[in-house]
């Protein structure tokens, strides 16, 4: 495993007399998998995410991201370069009068060449599968367009990490699965490393790993299978287990001892299956 | 107040190119004191619907009664201003709306504007913070330094001020965390039970929609695909596919459940308990054949 | 909401549509000036032909030239009658009581207003049939010598394609907004002016909120995205040059021989 990204000791604030919105947080993101930062609205989740580009910059501690530091000046477009953030609203993040310009946005900004950077947007529209969808209007779009407009923008400038910012949080849910469904493929075909930040636990089920922000802090780190088996912590902190775990939950109340965690509905109904050999 | 729509039709940009049918041929009944679902994916007229129901759109063709104020295709209805108030509508992020210095105002700019003694309009602020779960403190507050959840709750707070006897939620909780959200619904939920409310939710959620819903209505491409109660509606779960639309975990699980072990199981199955229940059932079942 | 018409694009496969956006920018520029060459009948005849040409030319549906003027039609009428009326020169054609009509008068009327009506024709075609990002991109193309003094060009430009971006946007958020207060009981067309202007608060808070919010948002995703200003910035949008513009120039400068010579 190579580490992408590391977070030692982080704290910050945005204001000086404010409380800490990160309190000591540390975290490393390893090449190719699939994090998720879950915690409910407030928890400094998003915070987290605009340290991790240099957006902000921590108060105490060091984000390095492949080594770069973003306390170094120099460092920081280097950063921005390696880390692409999906912002929550896709209204607000899309910059340009059409797809195409929208997706030129970030390669302008590079200094690249025209000619290289219509091969460079061909191929990322191609991959969130807005190819058709050139010439259009933002304001023709869905938002779930949009956002996959916004991922082109970003995988444009090959970069190593994707951060979903709440990116399918205003989304219906056909947007939603639009969304997650191209970040998966991408994760899947290209290798990127992809960080989730949500407050849906069903999309952080399906993750590699999971990293739990309360009040400013991780609270807690590691498969979804064992972050899940918590499944009281989770609902203080305001979160909703998925449905089968709650199932799974209420029934092991009235006396049946599930051996392992079920994250869907298959596996719950095959538990139940097996119990119902069983006895 | 009873609603009926009928044959109601909607173009946008009638007579330019960009002329686009939005709505064609709803006929929908909504008796007085019911809880409506509305479902659709976006675009399919749910909210060119529902912004009939108070005269912030005009049918192009067809008629809408609602009490006894009728709204006509071609026919202006001059008590439009008297429709509103009865008709509450809490729009997609309704925290958008919100421009006054202080919370308070804010809440009695609804009443106000219906010739709701000032008196009277504080005092339903007063006890509407609370309900919507804030503390009366706030009222002297300004809006804009509130986090967005408490922004919404402030908003659904100046709706219900104006005391509508039908609520229209568009998607109330969107973007909210997950309890921001059930917090929001379970109040919408309460005031439909304890005010005899005629409620019209507008949703994404099938959770929501089988939960708390008399009727449900599916639109599509802006006409009425499917319409009927919850049971009627989850039923057919191939129909809601075809739709591309989802069914409830609830029911989805009652199906997996069936198939699986090969039995018929009550279809009306909307909450989690219920969903426990079924299970229970089983196993019990099972154990003691 | 829909209604309203800000450089209003129509799209098309026209000789005029195609043309280079700097071409069209400067041949209006260059309208400009040469309409007032014109100062008889020959000459605004001449220049009446170049734009019925161009209108023709541009296959718009004459509707959308005629909303274009509809607008500025009463300023028209108004500039012709007061010409008619106030100039006193050749000989009296009639007399209204105290109003008398000169000769000269109608003729100083017609021809300012087909100064203004061809002026106002010429740059709504501009407008038709250039989208507004292209005029955008000409403008900053063609002002790109400036930067050398300093002038911000490429911060102009890209605050125009932000505004053009976010007009539509901001028209469907205020008709929330409206719907939102009308909902409360807010009315905002009736009443008297000082009324109307109370009523527009409820609209325009919430607006400027929105805005604010969001140009913080976009700030901060063009920042993610590396932005650092126009310094060795390069453009995926290109404007390319061809024999059709060229013609349009070799057009334009034989109308303004034209003009010059058939001028009294």
């Amino acid at each position: 495993m190579e580490e992408l990204i590391s977070v030692q000791n982080v704290s910050f604030r945005y204001q000086e007399e404010h409380p800490y919105v990160l309190k000591d947080v540390g975290l490393s993101v390893q090449k190719g998998e699939w994090l998720a930062i879950v915690g409910h609205n407030g928890s400094g989740k998003s915070t987290l995410a605009r340290l991790l580009n240099g957006l902000l910059l921590p108060e105490k501690g060091d984000v390095l991201v492949e080594g770069f530091n973003s306390r170094d000046e120099e460092s920081i477009w280097e950063i921005r370069r390696r880390v692409g953030i999906v912002f929550q609203n896709p209204d607000n993040q899309f910059v340009g009068t059409s797809v195409q310009d929208d997706v030129a946005f970030g390669l302008e900004n590079s200094g690249m060449p025209r000619e290289k950077m219509l091969e460079r947007i061909s191929e990322s529209v191609k991959k969130v599968r807005m190819e058709d969808f050139l010439d259009q209007e933002p304001h023709r779009l869905s938002g779930g367009q949009k956002q996959r407009v916004a991922i082109a923008g970003i995988i444009a400038l090959r970069p190593s990490i994707v951060i979903l910012d709440e990116a399918t949080s205003m989304l219906d849910p056909a947007g939603r699965k639009e969304v997650l469904q191209t970040m998966r493929e991408l994760k899947k075909e290209e290798g990127m490393t992809v960080i989730s930040i949500t407050h849906d636990l069903e999309e952080a089920a399906r993750a590699d790993r999971i990293i739990v922000m309360n009040a400013g802090e991780v609270i807690d780190e590691g498969l979804p299978v064992d972050v899940f088996k918590k499944g009281d912590m989770l609902e203080k902190i305001g979160l909703d287990l998925p449905f089968p775990l709650q199932v799974q939950r209420a029934l092991r109340e009235k006396g049946y001892d599930f051996e392992k965690l079920t994250l869907s509905q298959e596996e719950l109904v095959n538990e139940l299956w097996t119990f119902q050999l069983k006895s | 107040m009873d609603i009926s729509v009928k044959e109601l039709e909607h173009s946008y940009n009638r007579g330019t190119p960009f002329e686009r049918n939005a709505l064609k041929d709803i006929n929908l009944s909504i008796p007085s004191g019911t809880f409506q679902s509305i479902i659709g994916h976006t675009g399919s007229g749910k909210s060119t619907l529902i912004q009939h129901l108070n005269g912030l759109l005009k049918p192009t063709a067809g008629s809408i009664q609602i009490g006894d104020f009728l709204i006509r295709a071609g026919e202006k209805e001059k008590r439009l201003k008297a429709l509103r108030k009865h008709v509450g509508i809490v729009f997609q992020y309704p925290e958008h709306q919100l421009f006054e210095e202080t919370i308070e105002k804010d809440i009695i700019f609804g009443p106000l504007n219906f010739g709701v003694p000032i008196d009277e309009a504080k005092q339903r602020a007063a006890k509407l913070i609370k309900q919507v779960g804030l503390d009366e403190s706030y009222l002297e507050r300004s809006p804009f330094d509130l986090s967005g959840g408490q922004m919404r709750r402030v908003a659904i707070a100046g709706v219900l001020a104006m005391k509508p006897s039908i609520l229209i939620l568009d998607e109330p909780t969107a973007g909210l965390d997950p309890r921001g959200r059930r917090e929001i619904m379970g109040l919408f939920h309460r005031l439909h039970q304890e005010e005899g409310l005629t409620t019209i939710l507008v949703t994404h959620s099938m959770e929501d929609a089988a939960r708390y819903s008399d009727n449900i209505v599916i639109m599509e491409k802006g006409g009425i695909a499917l319409q009927g109660n919850a049971e009627h509606i989850f039923a057919d779960s191939d129909a809601l596919k075809a739709l591309s639309l989802d069914v409830p975990e609830t029911v989805q699980f009652i199906h997996r459940l069936e198939e699986r072990f090969n039995r018929t199981l009550p279809q009306s199955v909307f909450t989690l308990d219920a969903a426990v229940d079924a299970a229970l059932t089983i196993l019990q079942k099972e154990e003691r054949s | 909401m829909q209604n309203i018409i800000i450089g209003q694009y129509v799209p098309g496969q026209s000789f005029i549509h195609k043309l280079d956006p700097r071409a069209k920018l400067l041949t209006a520029f260059l309208f400009v000036i040469i309409v007032f060459l014109a100062n008889n009948w020959l000459t605004y005849a001449l220049l009446g032909a170049f734009t019925l040409i161009a209108v023709f030319v541009s296959r718009l549906p004459l509707r959308y030239i005629y909303n274009g003027l509809k607008p500025i039609l009463l300023v028209i009428i108004l500039t012709f009658l007061l010409h008619v009326f106030l100039t006193k020169e050749g000989p009296l054609l009639f007399n209204l009581g105290f109003l008398e009509v000169y000769e000269g008068g109608v003729k100083q009327g017609v021809f300012i207003s087909l100064r203004l009506l061809f002026l106002i024709m010429i740059t709504s075609l501009l407008t038709l049939t250039t989208t507004p990002i292209d005029i955008t991109v000409g403008i900053e193309t063609l002002l790109g010598p400036m930067k050398k003094i300093g002038l911000p060009v490429h911060e102009f430009a890209l605050m125009m394609s932000i505004a053009l971006r976010f007009i539509p946007t901001l028209l469907e958020e205020t008709e929330k907004i409206m719907k939102a207060q009308s909902a409360r009981g807010a009315q905002f067309s009736t009443g008297p002016i000082k009324e109307r202007l109370k009523s527009i608060v409820p609209l325009l808070v919430p607006l400027f909120v929105s805005a604010f919010k969001r140009a913080e948002d976009l700030a901060m995703a063009m920042e993610a995205r590396g932005y650092r200003g126009g310094e060795g910035r390069t453009s995926i949008r290109l404007l390319k040059w061809s024999g059709k513009d060229t013609t349009l120039f070799i057009i334009l400068l034989i109308l303004s021989i034209g003009l010059l010579l058939l001028r009294s």
